[in-house]
Parts: C-alpha cells; structure tokens; sequence
C-alpha cells in the first residue's frame, strides 16, 4: 500500500519559487496498476520520483508499507529502493559497458547479497523477455525495443513490490512499444508487482486500475 | 559504514567491467603513470647500481687498498716513509699525474692528461686494459686515449711530442681501473712509464703535479690501523683514502645527481597524474547517468565511489608496475653514458627499492589526481535521471569536497616529493660499505 498525504514540492530557482505539487493526497492499494497522467511540465516525474524515494518532498508524507520514506535518511532510502522497489525508464539506462545479463543482475550485485542466485534469475527474466540468446550482447548491439526489454528484466530481478516505470514506451515505435508493454502486464501479473506508471498514452491509460491526472501539480480527479 | 566482502568483490568486478569497454582510453592513463614511474625508478635505480659496483669493485676502482694523494710534488721523507713500509710486506708504486701539452707536426697541440705510472706493479687491483693488448711501453713509447688519436689526426705507431721528447704511441688505452676515482681530468690520457715520464722534463720542482702512492696489504695487516697510522704520519699534508670509501665525492656527486634528476622525474609523474585527472574527471562525466541509475537501485555513493576508486588504483598499480619494470631496464641507458666518461662498466642490479619506491610513488599519484573527479559522485543524484524536474547536484557538499581533496591532493604531491628527495638525501648521510 502506498499512501500520500499533503505532498508539496517546492524547488527554489534563483530568486524564484515554484510549487511543482501541491497539496496531493491519494492512497494505492497492492498490487494495483496506477497511471499517472497529465500534461508536460504537471509533475507528473516529479511525483513519481517523491513516491520512489528518489527526492525529498518539501513537506507532507508518503508511506510505503506503513513506512514513511520522507523520514529516511539517504541510505535508508537507497536501501528501500534497492529491496522494494523496481524502475523503468524511457531512456532505458542500460549500463552499457556491461552484458544484457550483466546489467539485469546488477540490482542484486549491488546489494551484496545471493550472488549465487543472480545468474539463474537473471538468465529466467531474460528468457521470460524473450531476449536469452541475446544475454552477452551490449546495449548498443540492441534495437531499442530489446534494450527496453532487457530494462524491463532488470526491473524485476529483486522481486519488487512496487514497479515504477516513467513512459516505458516512450522511446518506441507501436509495435516494440505494444510488445514490451505486454511483457510489463505479464511479468507484473506473475510476479505480483504494484505498478505505477507515468503515461501520456490514453489507451494504456485505460487498462489501469487507477487514473491520477496532474494539472499544474494538483489532482485533477 | 560497512563493506563486506561480495562489496569489494562487486567493486572489482565492475571496474574490470567498466575498463574493459573502453582500452584505449585507460590504455592513455596506463601509460602516463608508467612513463613517469619508469622515469622516477630508473633514475633512483641507476644510483643503487651505482652504489653496488663501487662496493663491488672498490679496490678495482682504487687500483689499491689504499691511496695516499700528495698534492704537491712530495718531500723525499715522505716517499721514504712510504717505501719503507715494503720491509713490513706491503706493496707500494707512484703515479704521478699531471697536465701537459702534445703535439704533432703542422697541428695546434692538444692539453693532455698525463699519468705515470710503473707498470710492473701498477695496478694492484683492476686490469689495465691496451690495444694492442699486453703492449710493453718503454722509455720511449706510449699509451693513448682515443680521443687524443682523434683529436690529433694520427694512429698508433705515429709519434707525439710531450715536453721535450718525441714518443711512439704503441697502444690505445682501452681502460685503466682507477680512472673513475682520479677526479676530473683535464683532456686525453697520455699513459707514460715513470723512466718516460721522467725524459719529458716536464715534471718539474715548481709543476702543478699530484703525486699517489698505492698501497697493496698483505692479508695479515689490518687496513684500519695501517690508515692510521699513515694519517698521524702525514697529518693534512696527504690524501688518505681506503677502498671502502668507495670515493665519497663521487657518491655526493652522484646523489646530488640522482635527487635533481628524481625531482624532474616526480615532474613527468605528475603531469601523467595531470592526464589520470583529466581522464577520470571525462570517464565519470560519461558515467553520470549510469552512476545516479545505481544510486537509483539502491547503490549508496561509497559503493559506487569504490568501483571507480578500484579502477583507479589497479589502472595505478598496472601502470606503476610496468613503469617499475621499464625503469629497471631503462637503467641501462644511464649506464651506456656513464661508460663513455669514465672507464668503469656499471653491473646493473634489479633496484628492488627504488622499484617499490617508484610503485608506491606513482600509485600514491593516481590516487590523488583521481580524487577530486571521485568525490563529485557523491553529488550525483538519481533523480536526476527523471529529466528536468528535480535540482540538480549539491554544491555545497562538492564544494567542501573538492576543497578537501584538493588539500589532500597538495598535501600528498609534497609528501611524495619529499621523500623521493629526503631518501636520496638520506643514502647521501650514509655511511659508505
């Protein structure tokens, strides 16, 4: 369950400030699917990035679990981001000095910790993207619908309870976009996951449990 | 902070990684450290050899066990006292050295060094080395250096004119054992017998001429009691060296040498250290988004400041090892020039501690040249990676670190510099072997 209550964020520029939220409260269930959607420059990032514990806000709370992250510390937030939480950009951000393989262990190299288990877990995500014969290939010897795939694998390997993916599809043309989006409903349905995805696209909007539309930093529903 | 060992590991495996894509570039940072850590070792390398083949070859390079220099041309007392020691089973012989001209016809005479010396006996140590080898020089004949042959256009078999006599130049003086110990010399050697010396007439009452007397100790005499002995005698009137000086001039000189040389090789260094800088501060401006996508997953700054910091120092201890490694082969080339000045063959030895110091020098350089681009990860920010929409780095906290690794940075140029500086100076106020 994620819960936010009066979430501001404010962000100071030169001698102005701007209010980018302000005053957001709504609760997600588990296990749900949440779009957030709004026009550019509503906060809609902004927002996802205060939810995953990647900035703080300027003041109101976000529970995760019970836990308020906005009282964490910078380690105990990167601690909960790397054990809870899982990421999908639009730009991919594949490391791409490492393997497929090699950046879909990552997470769990970067924690330390069963590092015996991250080969097979890695390679059963690959597989399950469809991407097993392409493990020892870099980023840059992937289409873009692969390497978001292989981000989408990624995402995955620490078992998430919440995914936070920022207009996966962005980057792709239809098809790729409607493939790794297909394989983002499978893997969220197999591994249980929350998932909170930042969208412009109606149509994938629609197949959410839950709409958050952001109007100049506000609700609009 | 805690680390434990899958960290460490992860660490060195993502440096491995991360270096992995991009040879050629850290193939540049390899190469900057080890041109100037083969610099630094060859240098301080070249001084142990050094130091070595005078221990070795001390009494090769003396001709002697002992040497007593009598500037002035000596009283006949002195000389007796000397001879007088052959009753006590010590070997003595005279070299007189001095300087004059030769000359042949229709060219401008030559200024020479000349050494006289008796060859039945001199040298007692070392090997007097001529071309043809085995020459006997008589009263009328002698050896030469190259040089002169050059200088004056002849060969051997022609004849030069030393004070007031023609002689045959019968031999090239290939080398003499005690060359390196005679101090500096004032043009070619011309090598004479004392009886041909003696015809030049040109060792005079009133020349400027230096007069040694070797000493060659039987192996039941101690060679520090004769030494005294021979100081209470002659006072400051003589020179009184023993092999085991292993010519402390030449060492000063030699030190001096090795410390000017060290210093602009700590130049060389630090300019590689410049380029280490340079190289990281572009590698990690590459990786920003890579960087804040670990922070994004869960990576905290220290761990991911240990991957870069261990790509660094393996970079460091690659490219110092393999400068370590050159420098103690570039020796060689120290050795080649120092032959050609003096008559002594430099054994070249594996200079394990200036091999080290060289090591530990450019990695301790790596290490602070890679600092400060190190530390401005800790002000990247994974939100950063959702666009535009948060602030970006912290300035405060890169300030105070870039100060604080600039101080350490300073800090640690001037220890480096230091000690390369102070341990020669240090083997310097060190007793000889």
């Amino acid at each position: 369950m994620i819960t936010v209550r009066n979430l501001v964020k404010t962000i100071r520029h030169e001698v102005h400030t701007v209010e980018i939220i302000r005053d957001i409260s709504f609760e997600i269930p588990d296990r749900q699917f949440a779009a957030i959607m709004g026009p550019s420059g509503s906060g809609k990032s902004t927002l996802l990035g205060l939810m995953a514990g990647l900035d703080w806000p300027t003041s109101g709370q976000i529970e995760i679990d019970g836990v308020d992250i906005t009282r964490l510390n910078e380690d105990q937030m990167a601690m909960l981001r790397g054990r809870k939480l899982g990421f999908v950009f639009q730009a991919y951000h594949l490391v791409p000095t490492l393997t497929a393989i090699e950046n879909v262990m990552l997470p769990m190299e970067m924690l330390g910790d069963e590092r015996d288990g991250a080969f097979p877990r890695a390679e059963y995500l690959l597989t399950s993207v469809g991407l097993h014969d392409r493990s020892a290939h870099y980023p840059a010897q992937l289409s873009g619908g692969e390497q978001q795939r292989v981000a989408l694998a990624r995402a995955f390997m620490m078992k998430p309870s919440i995914l936070f993916a920022d207009e996966p599809t962005g980057n792709l043309d239809s098809k790729n976009g409607a493939h790794v989006l297909e394989l983002l409903w499978e893997l969220n349905r197999t591994e249980g996951t929350t998932l909170i995805l930042v969208t412009h696209d109606e149509g994938l909007a629609s197949r959410a449990d839950r709409r958050i539309f952001l109007t100049d930093g506000r609700l609009a529903q | 902070m805690t680390f434990n060992s899958n960290k460490l590991r992860f660490a060195l495996t993502m440096s491995l990684r991360e270096t992995r894509a991009a040879a050629g570039k850290f193939a540049f940072l390899v190469l900057a450290i080890a041109i100037g850590t083969g610099a630094l070792t060859a240098v301080t390398g070249f001084n142990a050899s050094v130091r070595y083949t005078l221990t070795r070859e001390a009494r090769s390079l003396m001709a002697a066990d002992i040497s007593v220099r009598l500037p002035l041309r000596p009283p006949q007392s002195d000389l007796d006292t000397l001879k007088a020691l052959e009753a006590e089973g010590i070997e003595t012989t005279r070299v007189t050295e001095t300087v004059s001209m030769a000359s042949v016809q229709n060219h401008v005479p030559v200024l020479i060094s000349v050494k006289g010396a008796d060859l039945a006996h001199y040298p007692f140590y070392g090997t007097l080395d001529l071309d043809p080898p085995k020459t006997q020089l008589g009263a009328d004949t002698v050896a030469v250096s190259d040089d002169l042959l050059l200088r004056l256009g002849i060969k051997v078999g022609d004849s030069i004119r030393v004070g007031q006599k023609e002689f045959r130049v019968a031999a090239r003086v290939v080398s003499e054992p005690d060359r390196m110990t005679t101090g500096f010399t004032l043009g070619p050697r011309v090598l004479f017998t004392r009886e041909g010396l003696a015809s030049t007439g040109i060792v005079t009452d009133i020349s400027r001429v230096t007069e040694r007397v070797l000493l060659k100790l039987p192996e039941s005499h101690n060679l520090s009691v004769l030494r005294a002995r021979l100081e209470s005698t002659y006072g400051k009137r003589a020179g009184i060296t023993d092999y085991t000086e292993t010519n402390p001039a030449l060492t000063r000189a030699l030190d001096r040498s090795t410390r000017f040389l060290s210093m602009v090789s700590l130049i060389a260094l630090i300019v590689g250290g410049l380029g280490v800088g340079a190289t990281m501060q572009s590698h990690l401006r590459q990786k920003m988004t890579n960087i804040a996508f670990m922070k994004c997953i869960g990576g905290r700054s220290e761990h991911i400041l240990y991957i870069y910091l261990a790509q660094a120092i393996w970079l460091g201890i690659l490219g110092s090892v393999l400068g370590a490694v050159f420098g103690a082969f570039a020796q060689a080339m120290f050795a080649r020039l120092v032959a050609n000045y003096f008559d002594v063959n430099v054994t070249l030895i594996w200079p394990l501690m200036a091999m080290l110091q060289g090591i530990v020098a450019g990695l301790a350089t790596t290490a602070l040249f890679s600092l400060p681009p190190l530390l401005a990860i800790r002000s990247i920010r994974p939100a950063s990676l959702l666009q535009k929409t948060f602030t970006g780095e912290s300035t405060t906290v890169r300030d105070r670190a870039s100060l604080i690794a600039a101080a350490v940075a300073i800090t640690g140029l001037w220890g480096i510099a230091v000690w390369v500086s102070g341990s020669s100076a240090m083997r310097a106020s060190l007793p000889e072997a």
